[in-house]
């Protein structure tokens, strides 16, 4: 190979790590630094060794929030990931006319922009006028105060994504099981392997990757979801529905305290890596390289 | 050599196409410096932009009168509410590059500005002192714009409190007006819930983002109270602040005679029960009638009647505030001058006020147009009565009362740690009202 | 044979109520863009307007705010998607193909830069633009997305699976490595990248914060930001706000329909593995 040649995947990668370095790197670098401060918006931040710190640990409200971004993180591992491989498995099926109509209507929530579906739910899920209140009553059901409910406005936020996610992530397992060779699977049948049996045995297996990537976009999706919870409930009720990523907003845009917000990002950030460091370790995807 | 050429001529269109792009939105509209005698433009940001109109007009005033050269033009440009601040803040983050000259500022989101220092907005205090209109000006509409002493802005609009009721309710079921205790409030509303029918309808809380943030405080400004006292101090949690939320409390549980309810007066569902008849009163200040029911409650024209705020005690306090809208000037204009001249006429003098009032329905804290038959004319909507004649009786008494930067954090906390907790019956008023303050002093300390 | 009848009849049943739920905020969202203001918010509510009206749309039309913002949004997120996808082939093809020292680490770099949550780096990045005088500009919103790592992951993913037999083969001839990406990798990647042109556009549509802070014009803005723009604080014109929501959704809509079939094949030709 020649000395440009061999150059040359430097320069291929050059451009994604420039622009990572300049635009992701560099500013966590600044947000960590940011995290140390107080800081304001204008004029100097100001250095206040770790004290960001010590009022998180003694911020309340701050652990509700870090306990209901766990729930949704675990809420999308344990209920859209299966639900996904459900209907994936479902759609796969030559028996099923239409699939393809369907899997699209299943993938639509995606398209839907986060504010114009926020504000739809914010009226089909309407304690006096929504839609679901005029349904329940049809049957005979009391409308439950969805919004307004410390205990209900937790599993109406997930149920909104559940709704959004599911069918993004149904995309990806159906390509990890048109993937799974043919023959593969007649061998099973060969072997006496019903449906179920190949399942488990034949056909989970080799999603593996496919669901290890699923598990731990899903982590990560879970601890930025911000704009539903913003515009569906603010948070409330008495914080009940307050994510990491909109208490971080609301401390940095409408309490001007970039610092502080830079401290929650940072612990948002390093819960991030754990808890999927954790997942592949636990999933065994370190074992394939 | 084929192949040479054809990767030319793709590296070219790519180049070209970015250029293009480059130029269809890429480069800044910035001159470094205007020429005086080219045109000036003056750059006024906003949330309604019917209000950059009436700042049109007052150009032209003045303009025709010499005060303003000629060549300077105002550019209007109107924001979603969230958005304007955002972007507002981003830019004085930034170092105030791209920042417009007037900012039209409400009143809850002022507060944010006051973290920063220096602040973002000019200080106009020595300015309105010195102004020939100062005298005329109902300068406590200055006061939640003011900050350390200084101040920043002037209310359009008196925003005094009032009684909305619905004379035909009333009448069917012998309510007696005016009420004047709110325990004469509590009894009538006694009396029409034998009918099903509620007094009012209040927030209960449960999204802190998005409930009538303006109910409780004037219910504590209306006795003196509030969320911080002049110097900052927190003093939600004291007597009037248990008294307060005591009594919602008990309207809503003790008594039933309220409706608690998650909607904003912003959400249309909120006017539902009122447009079914529902509900009969709103507690609310002046601006609630043009802006929020003549549009939400067309049909209820001519049925509803305006009377004072009941006292807390027999011959007390009859009228409140809550909201409002300022006029801020940034101070990263070039044209300091010119804008304070703008803003004077806009804000302080006589003129400018009635301009904003035929075209807006505002009422200007200005002295003298109390007395002017253009602001004290009937309203049918409120059948016959002239919400200008009540400011004419009630303005000298609209208390005062301060902002701070953590007014925000204030609402956030009163909806979720006071309002929704206590109405759902699982802390006491005093409890969640000493909850609050102390979050908020931890906030206003870290 | 019974047994299995009646589990696709189920599995249809099952499927049916689950489409219903799926498309509601949809057919809701529709339904509002062709009723009148005043039956909005009625109740009991309707699907189908009592008062079919196009009003709605046609304001929105004519309204040269929307016109504008539309073709801003197009713009920028076309760019994006290019950019994007020039970006991400480069880097995939060099972690697929290639053998060099840090490899693995580069790589590292790329997975974990997908946990970075955005709230993180915005305000630090906003400063940023500032100092390079990229606010208010298209390059501005585009740059900071253009480090897609999932793009990068996708990439390699798929092209490990091209023979390294037709790249030596090339290379014998004497092409250049920048020309076999060209000339052999990019025709190769069409299905990834319609799977990934797919997936970019939508992401860069659908952005509302950062266009939101970082352009400044009003003729500059997104319509994202423009919709929510309309999310005034007295009066909500919600008749320009459904009819423009469906608007903007119609380019994915559409783009989406087309392109199902790649997208499936791409997905599986690159049978996403870790």
């Amino acid at each position: 190979m020649t000395i440009r040649n061999r150059m040359a995947p430097y320069l291929f990668i050059a451009p994604f790590f420039i622009l990572f370095f300049l635009f992701w790197f560099w500013p966590v670098l600044f947000s960590i630094f940011l995290s140390n401060t107080d800081w304001s918006g204008v004029g100097k931040p100001e250095f206040n060794n770790l004290r960001n710190f010590v009022n998180l640990i003694n911020d309340s409200v701050f652990h509700i929030t870090v306990r209901n971004t766990l729930y949704i993180a675990v809420a999308s591992i344990l209920i859209i990931a299966p639900l996904a491989l459900l209907l994936a498995i479902l759609l796969n099926n030559r028996l099923i006319k239409f699939s393809d109509a369907i899997r699209l209507a299943i993938f639509l929530p995606v398209v839907m922009s986060l504010v114009v579906a926020s504000m739809i739910f914010l009226n089909l899920l309407d304690y006096n006028a929504g839609i679901l209140k005029y349904w329940l009553g049809l049957i005979g059901l009391k409308m439950p105060d969805l919004l307004s409910s410390e205990k209900l406005s937790m599993p109406t936020l997930i149920g909104i994504l559940i709704w959004r996610w599911t069918g993004y992530n149904m995309l990806f397992f159906l390509a990890g099981l048109q993937s799974i060779p043919k023959d593969v699977l007649e061998a099973a049948k060969i072997d006496g392997a019903n449906n179920f049996q190949t399942f488990i045995y034949v056909t989970f297996p080799m999603l593996k990757p496919v669901t290890i990537f699923v598990i731990v976009q899903s982590l990560i999706g879970a601890f930025q979801v911000f704009e539903e919870p913003l515009i569906i409930t603010g948070g409330g009720p008495a914080y009940s529905s307050l994510t990491m990523a909109l208490y971080l907003y609301n401390r940095a845009f409408r309490n001007l305290r970039f610092g502080y917000a830079s401290a929650v990002a940072l612990i948002q950030f390093v819960l991030i890596l754990l808890l999927s460091i954790f997942a592949l370790k636990v999933t065994g995807a370190f074992k394939k390289e | 050599m084929r192949r040479f050429y054809k990767i030319c001529v793709s590296t070219l269109f790519i180049f070209v196409l970015s250029v293009c792009i480059v130029f269809a939105g890429g480069t800044k509209e910035r001159k470094v410096e205007k020429v005086p005698e080219g045109p000036i433009e003056i750059n006024w940001w906003g949330f309604v932009a019917e209000d950059g109109d009436v700042m049109k007009e007052c150009l032209d005033i003045l303009k025709s009168r010499g005060e303003i050269p000629e060549n300077v033009e105002l550019k209007i440009t109107a924001y979603g509410f969230e958005e304007l601040y955002d972007k507002i803040l981003a830019i004085f983050t930034a170092g105030g590059t791209g920042a417009p000259d007037f900012v039209e500022v409400e009143i809850s989101q002022a507060g944010r500005f006051y973290k920063q220092d220096p602040i973002g907005f000019m200080d106009l205090t020595q300015r309105i002192n010195n102004s020939p209109y100062y005298e005329d000006q109902i300068i406590s509409r200055a006061a939640p714009y003011s900050y350390k002493g200084r101040i920043y802005g002037i209310d359009m609009d008196l925003s005094l409190s009032m009684i909305y009721y619905r004379k035909d309710i009333f009448d069917q079921y012998n309510i007696k007006v005016p009420i004047e205790t709110w325990d004469d409030y509590i009894k009538a509303g006694l009396e029409l819930k034998k009918h099903g029918i509620y007094m009012v309808e209040v927030p209960n809380g449960a999204n802190p983002d998005n409930f009538n943030e303006d109910f409780v405080p004037q219910l504590l400004i209306q006795q003196g109270g509030g969320y911080f006292d002049k110097n900052g101090n927190v003093i939600v949690n004291n007597q009037i602040g248990v008294r307060t939320i005591t009594f919602i409390n008990d309207m809503v549980n003790k008594y039933g005679i309220a409706l608690a309810s998650a909607s904003d007066i912003f959400d249309p569902p909120f006017y539902a029960p009122y447009n079914e008849g529902k509900v009969a009163t709103f507690i609310m200040p002046s601006w609630m009638l043009e802006y929020f029911m003549k549009p939400n409650m067309p049909d209820l024209s001519g049925k509803w009647r305006i009377m004072p705020l009941p006292a807390w005690e027999k011959g007390g306090v009859r009228t409140s505030t809550a909201g409002g809208t300022s006029l801020m000037i940034t101070r990263f204009t070039k044209y300091p001058d010119i804008a304070w001249k703008l803003f004077e006429f806009n804000r302080m003098a006589k003129e400018g006020g009635l301009i904003g009032h035929k075209k807006m329905g505002y009422f200007p804290p200005i002295k003298s147009l109390l007395n002017d038959p253009q602001i004290i004319k009937p309203d049918e909507y409120i059948g016959g009565q002239s919400i200008g004649e009540y400011f004419k009786t009630y303005a000298p008494s609209i208390p005062e009362y301060y902002l701070s930067p953590f007014w925000w954090d204030g609402h956030l906390l009163m909806a979720s740690e006071v309002l929704y907790p206590v109405i759902t019956g699982k802390i006491s008023p005093k409890v969640g009202l000493d909850n609050m303050a102390l979050k908020l002093k931890q906030l206003m300390e870290q | 044979m019974k047994t299995t009848a009646i589990k696709v009849i189920l599995i249809y049943l099952f499927l049916l109520i689950l489409i219903s739920i799926i498309l509601t905020p949809f057919l809701w969202l529709t339904s509002m863009s062709f009723k009148l203001r005043s039956e909005m918010f009625s109740y009991p509510p309707t699907f189908i307007p009592k008062k079919f009206t196009l009003l709605n749309y046609i304001n929105t039309i004519k309204d040269i705010l929307f016109v504008k913002s539309y073709r801003n949004s197009l713009i920028i997120s076309l760019s994006d998607v290019l950019f994007g996808l020039i970006v991400c082939s480069l880097a995939g093809f060099a972690f697929a193909k290639y053998d060099f020292r840090f490899k693995s680490i580069f790589f590292s770099i790329v997975l974990v830069s997908m946990m970075i949550p955005f709230h993180v780096v915005v305000i630090p990045l906003y400063l940023e633009m500032k100092r390079f005088g990229l606010i208010d500009t298209y390059f501005g919103v585009i740059f900071p997305f253009l480090a897609k790592a999932f793009g990068v992951f996708f990439m390699r993913q798929f092209l490990v699976k091209i023979p390294d037999e037709l790249l030596e083969a090339a290379r014998i001839d004497g092409a250049s490595e920048y020309f076999i990406w060209l000339r052999i990798i990019v025709p190769l990647s069409k299905p990834a990248f319609g799977v990934l042109a797919c997936l970019f556009f939508v992401e860069n549509w659908n952005m509302l914060l950062w266009p939101m802070i970082v352009l400044q014009s009003q003729t500059k803005q997104t319509i994202q930001v423009y919709l929510q723009s309309l999310i005034g604080v007295y009066r909500i014109d919600y008749g320009i706000l459904m009819a423009g929501s469906c608007l903007a959704i119609l380019p994915i809509f559409v783009l989406f329909l087309a392109m199902q079939k790649q997208i499936i094949y791409g997905l599986t030709a690159g049978a996403v593995k870790e």
